[in-house]
This record gives C-alpha cells, structure tokens and sequence, in this order.
C-alpha cells in the first residue's frame, strides 16, 4: 500500500475552494482575536498607539470596577431566566406546530415572523407593551385584577421585562426543536401505544429521551447568546434604571465606543469569551450524563 | 484595433487628469467636505444651507457628507487615525471636547481674533470648547431653557400669571395634580428630570457645578446639586411617590402621545424647538411662554446649561484657510435659516432670525434671553459617561434606594478615574 502523501493536489483543490471563508476567517476572526488579546493589555484610546500596561486593566475589572460585579450579576440573572423559559416556550409551540392539522405551514410562518422583525423594531413595539398605564401587558394583567408592575422603569421589574420580551424571538429554537420533533421515529410512538403508553408517558420517555440532542444544542447556543444580551437594552432602557439593565456587553459597548477605551473593553471582552467558554464546557461535560446519542448506542 | 483604442483611452484619461490637477487650483473652486450629523429633513435643509455657501463663495466648493451623528465618534476617529479627515464637521452637543483633548482639532483663536468679533457673540460661545487656552469648537446653534406652560390647564384650575420661581412651580403644581378614582396620576404640573440634560441641568439653576478646573475633580456632589437632589426627592414624595411618577412618564412617547401637548403635564422647562413640534402635533393647544423659574433669588450662576451642537475643523485638513472660512460663515449667516426654521437661536447676536409666527409673540426674547445667561457644560472629555452615571445614580435617589448625598458622592467615585485617564 502506497503511503499517503501528507498534502496532495486533491487537498490542495479543497482548501482552495474553501479559501474564500478561510481568507475571511483569518483576517475578520483570528486576527481581531488575537488583536483583543493584545490590546487588553493595553491603555489603547485607537488615536494613540496602544500603550503596554500589563495587567493593568484586569486589576482595574477585578479590583477596582464596581460596575463588573453589577453587570454580570444582571448578565447571569437574565441568562439563568430567559434560556429554561425561551426553551420551554420553543418546545411547547414546537409541539403546537408538530401536529398535521390543515394550514400548518401557516401557523408555522407566523410563529416565526417575530424573529425576522428586526431587534429595533420590535424593540420599540414592546417599549409600547411595557407602557405601565396603557401598556398591552397590564390592560391584560388588568382583566386578571392584577396591577401590572412599572416594567422598564422599575429596578426590580426591568430584567424580568427584558426576559419575558427574549421569548418573543425563540422562532429560531422553535423550528429547530420542530426538525429534532419531526425526526423521532414513528415506531417507537407506535410501538408504546400497543403498549398502552398515553400521551403523558410517550412525551417523558420517547420525545425527551430522543429530543436531547436538540435540546443541548438550543441550550448551548442559548447560553452564549443570552451572556451577549444587548440591543434591547440599548434600544429600551439604555441599563437603566439605576444600573438594573446594564448587561455586560452594553457596558463594554459604552466603554469601548463611548469613552473610547478599546485596551479595557478587549480585557472586558476576552473575561467574558472565557466565561461562556467554561460555562460552554461545563454543559458539555454535564451533556454526556443526559444526551442521547442514537448513533453512539 | 483594441490595443489602438486602449491606447488612445489611457492618453484622454491623462489629458483629463492633468486638466483637472492643473485647471482646478487656478481657475476652479477648492473643494472641502463637510461632515453633517443630521438625516431626513434636516440634511435636507442643512443641504440648502451649503447650497447657499457654495453659490455665494466663488473659491470654495463644500461638500457635504452625511455621518449619522450616533456613529459620528466612531468615524471620526477612524479617519483621524488613517489620516482622511473631513475639513469641516459638526458634533452633537457637548462631545467633541474630547476630540480637543485628544489633539485631533485645528486650534481656532488665531482664526477668531483675526477675523471675528467676540462681542458679536452670545458670551459661552467662545467658553464652551476653551481648552488649554486655545478654542477648538464653536456652537452652530444653540438653545436654553425657559417655561412654557399650558394655559387651558392653568384656567382650569384657576391659575393666571405664570410662576415666578421653582417654589411657585411647586405650588402651582401641587394645585394642577389629579388623580383618577383609583388613584393613578392622570395630570401634573411639573416633572423636573423633564429637561434636556437631564439633572445636571435641572440642577444648574440652583448654581450645581459639576467639576472644578482647578483642581480637576468631579463636583456632582456640590451642595448645590445636593439641594437640588433634595429638592427633586421632597417633590417626588409630595405629589404621590417616586413609583407612582415613574409609571406615569414611562408611558409617554414623542408627537401625539406627548404628554404636555395632551395635556397631562402642564409645565416644561423646554428648548425653544419644541414650539415647533407643538405646531406640528398640537397647534390648536393654548399655551404661553415664560423666563426660566428659578429655585431662590437671581445670581449670576443660577441658570441653565446652553444647549447645542458645534462645528470644528479637524487636523489634518489640506485646507485650513478655506476649512475656517465655511465655518466663519456656517457660524454667523449660515445659522439664520437653520435655526429660524427649527426655532432655535444662534451664538451670533446680529442674527436675522425668524420664527414662525404660530409661536408666541414673547417667545424670542425670552429665550434669546435665556442663551445670554446660559452656562456651560462642563469642561472634560467624559461628558457622555458623566451623564450616564449622573442618571443612574440620581434615578436611584429617587426611589428611595440611597440618599442624595450618597448618590451623588458615588457619581464623583465612578468618573474621577475615567476623567483622570482621559486627560493624560
């Protein structure tokens, strides 16, 4: 057998085809990477050339910036809170929508509408639904008899506002928890049902079981998204009031183009790419507990 | 055949080139570009604005190049640091002082005393960007406070004159509050943070200052601006609580649902502009307009901030001569139309300015008034963070969470080390 060659033609055809991402890969990810890296630990203002500091900033991000702790705790309260119920509001609609009843692909297009408007726009539509007086929310909460909170101008009201609003875009997770849904074997309801399993015990013991795949892959890039939680906030509160909506990426947004310091926004930017990275990791080790892999049986 | 045309293409294109490089600097005009902030109707008007310059300067051709004002800092600083930069432009509001710091601006006093008289001026327009003894902006018009009040509500409630100072605005408002059966707000007289600028302004009339230059700290917690918190915060409780007030202004929006053009909030200390917006909106709304009350007797330091947005001249520019020459005029005659129209005043008194007369007769000399006594922002290149921060921690005085004092100190805490870096 002739050793194979360690690159050949046919390989080098591949990358050239693939060269045009490569290309953009290098020069818009990897440098700007390693770029950040650099710069955080730097005093760099972008008109002057970045000025080796050390560790100076991340003594400044752990020691002295009250506002780290403040934004992370907003950050992770708004993590912990809008993943489980984006997720559990993706699924239930993607059961909703897993049924064959008559224009389903319409029901279908209209729940996920919402996730092409785009972020501003419906930004400013749920401004309106906040509205404490005459927003839709409380008119709604009204007829229950409750008296709806102050929302976005409530400390304690804002984030609980901002993740109620994240579940209107979960169109992305609802359709692929409905591909997961679709690809369940047939047999296996079938073969419960002559069983004489009901609904209740074929969703635990069928549709979980075969839906974890998709569901750690929603949960994971839920995860990294919700830690990178921004235009909302910026659009509707601006982190107010006080400081209660002032999420991590926003803030390192005002440092790095407000008060145009790039070095301690890019140490900002590299603690939180850790902080997804081990969170990231976490969930994928915990994952080999709980995902069920039909491929690897 | 193709090599011939080719051939004869590539010697037109330098004939043209060589034509345009040689005939442009002794005949044509010198072309300069303009960075302007502003979109939709307003690039339009400041487009008629440049067509008036270019058609009455037969040496210089401007430009303009529409930079929306949000992304202006990014950009700007971009085209410093590869070298392109605009010859003109203008920033919104108090911004473009770190521009000055950072050296990134042409120095203008040589410019001003050669060719400007300063007492043509309303007094902060030469204060405003002073930095190192030198001037590097200019206000391109500007605004101030002063009252204006609704006068059906004031009828209705059997108010006539309007207030004189900041306890009368209390009272007045006290009287103008109504609440609804189950005792929602459903009309108030005044909401002080209801200001350009938000507290830092509403506490300039009673004498807050912000920073001190000669010791270069932060001052937010002047005992003025301590009084002014405590002022906001007893008001805040006597007509119906902090939460009570916030759920009541969180609903408003901009145009129709304006609350002082519905009639819900009686009382604005408002920019002259905003008659503009209540012609548009609301022009049958009854409504007068009054000097700026103030929180105690008149002392010189007992007045608003001046609003505006200012032109400068980047380093770097080829042509500085030309560059001073547009914002000479863009200061002076170039701000009539543009302030008429949006009914704001300009930092050149001997302006022809015109409001429409859908604004009421003692209107103009209120606020032209009112921009003579302006005071400026403060001096420092972390204006935008200092607003910030100010807001935050105001706002949680307000409800209760802190004291004034407390409030205000940790404001000093959160931007004394920002400033510090800033003016290295």
């Amino acid at each position: 057998m002739a050793k194979k060659r360690f690159f050949t033609k046919k390989d080098l055809i591949g990358y050239l085809f693939a060269s045009p991402w490569l290309i953009g890969f290098a020069i818009f990810n990897v440098y700007a990477i390693i770029a950040v890296i650099y710069y955080s630990f730097c005093d760099y203002s972008i008109i002057e050339p970045p000025k080796w500091i050390g560790i100076g900033n991340y003594i400044e991000l752990f020691r002295k910036d009250e506002l780290v702790p403040i934004v992370f705790y907003n950050t992770l309260y708004y993590t912990v809170f809008a993943v489980p119920l984006g997720m559990i509001v993706a699924f239930f609609l993607a059961s909703l929508l897993n049924h064959e009843v008559r224009g389903i692909s319409w029901f279908r297009a209209i729940f996920y509408v919402p996730s092409v408007v785009p972020a501003v726009a419906s930004s400013i539509l749920w401004l309106w639904i906040f509205r404490p007086r005459d927003g839709l929310l409380n008119i709604l909460l009204g007829f229950l008899g409750i008296n709806g909170p102050n929302w976005l101008a409530s400390l304690e009201w804002s984030k609980p506002a901002l993740i109620i609003m994240s579940t209107w875009g979960v169109g992305g997770s609802m359709l692929i928890f409905l591909a997961g849904l679709q690809d369940v074997p047939r047999q296996l309801y079938e073969a419960a049902e002559i069983d004489g399993a009901n609904g209740w015990v074929k969703f635990w013991k069928i549709t979980i079981p075969m839906m974890t795949p998709t569901i750690f892959f929603v949960l994971v890039t839920g995860v990294i998204g919700s830690f990178q939680v921004f235009t909302a906030a910026y659009i509707m509160t601006q982190g107010g009031p006080g400081n209660s909506t002032m999420f991590y990426v926003l803030y390192l947004f005002n440092k790095a183009f407000r008060d145009f310091r790039m070095g301690y926004a890019s140490a900002l930017a590299l603690i939180l790419f850790l902080v997804i990275l081990i969170i990231s990791l976490i969930l994928l080790f915990t994952s080999e507990k709980w995902v069920y892999y039909e491929a690897r049986r | 055949m193709v090599q011939k045309r080719l051939g004869s293409l590539i010697v037109w294109l330098l004939v043209f080139v060589l034509l345009e490089g040689v005939l442009t600097p002794a005949f044509g005009k010198t072309k300069i570009t303009y960075w302007c902030p502003w979109g939709g109707i307003w690039l339009d008007l400041q487009k008629e604005v440049i067509k008036t310059f270019n058609e009455s300067n037969d040496k210089i051709e401007v430009e303009i190049v529409e930079v929306p004002g949000s992304l202006m800092d990014q950009k700007f600083m971009t085209a410093a640091l590869s070298g392109n930069v605009p010859d003109v432009m203008v920033r919104w509001g108090f911004g473009g002082f770190s521009f000055a710091v950072k050296g990134l601006l042409l120095p203008l006093k040589k410019y001003i005393d050669r060719d400007l008289k300063r007492e043509e001026f309303i007094p902060a327009t030469f204060e405003q960007f002073k930095y190192r003894g030198d001037v590097y902006l200019i206000p391109y018009g500007v605004s101030a406070n002063a009252l204006i009040y609704n006068k059906e509500v004031f009828k209705k409630v059997g108010l006539g004159r309007p207030p004189k100072d900041l306890d009368e605005v209390k009272a007045y408002s006290l009287k103008i509050l109504e609440k609804d059966s189950a005792g929602k707000l459903t009309r108030i007289g005044y909401l002080p943070l209801d200001i350009w600028g938000g507290f830092i302004n509403f506490s300039y009339p009673f004498g807050a200052s912000f920073y001190n230059e000669v010791t270069k700290k932060v001052t937010a917690d002047h005992p003025k601006a301590i009084e002014a918190l405590k002022w906001m915060v007893d008001y805040y409780k006597e007509v119906g609580g902090a939460e009570a007030i916030l759920a009541f202004t969180q609903g408003f929006g901009a145009a129709t649902q304006d609350p002082f053009m519905s009639g819900q909030l009686a009382m604005k200390f408002s920019h002259s502009w905003y008659m503009t917006q209540i012609y548009k909106f609301a022009p049958k709304l009854e409504y007068g307009v009054a000097p700026l009350p103030i929180p105690g007797k008149p002392a010189p330091n007992k007045w608003a901030m001046l609003g505006l947005d200012a032109i400068c001249i980047p380093k770097g520019t080829k042509h500085p001569e030309e560059a001073w020459e547009f914002t000479k005029w863009m200061i002076t005659k170039g701000t009539e139309k543009w302030a008429s129209i949006q009914a704001i005043n300009s930092q050149w008194i001997p302006s022809k300015i015109e409001w429409g007369d859908y604004v009421p007769k003692e209107a103009f000399e209120i606020y032209l008034d009112s921009i003579k006594k302006a005071r400026i922002a403060p001096r420092i290149p972390v204006y935008g963070l200092l607003d910030q921060r100010v807001a935050a921690n105001v706002d949680l005085a307000i409800r209760g969470k802190v004291d004034p004092v407390t409030a205000l100190k940790k404001v000093n805490e959160e931007v004394q080390p920002e400033l510090d870096k800033a003016w290295k």
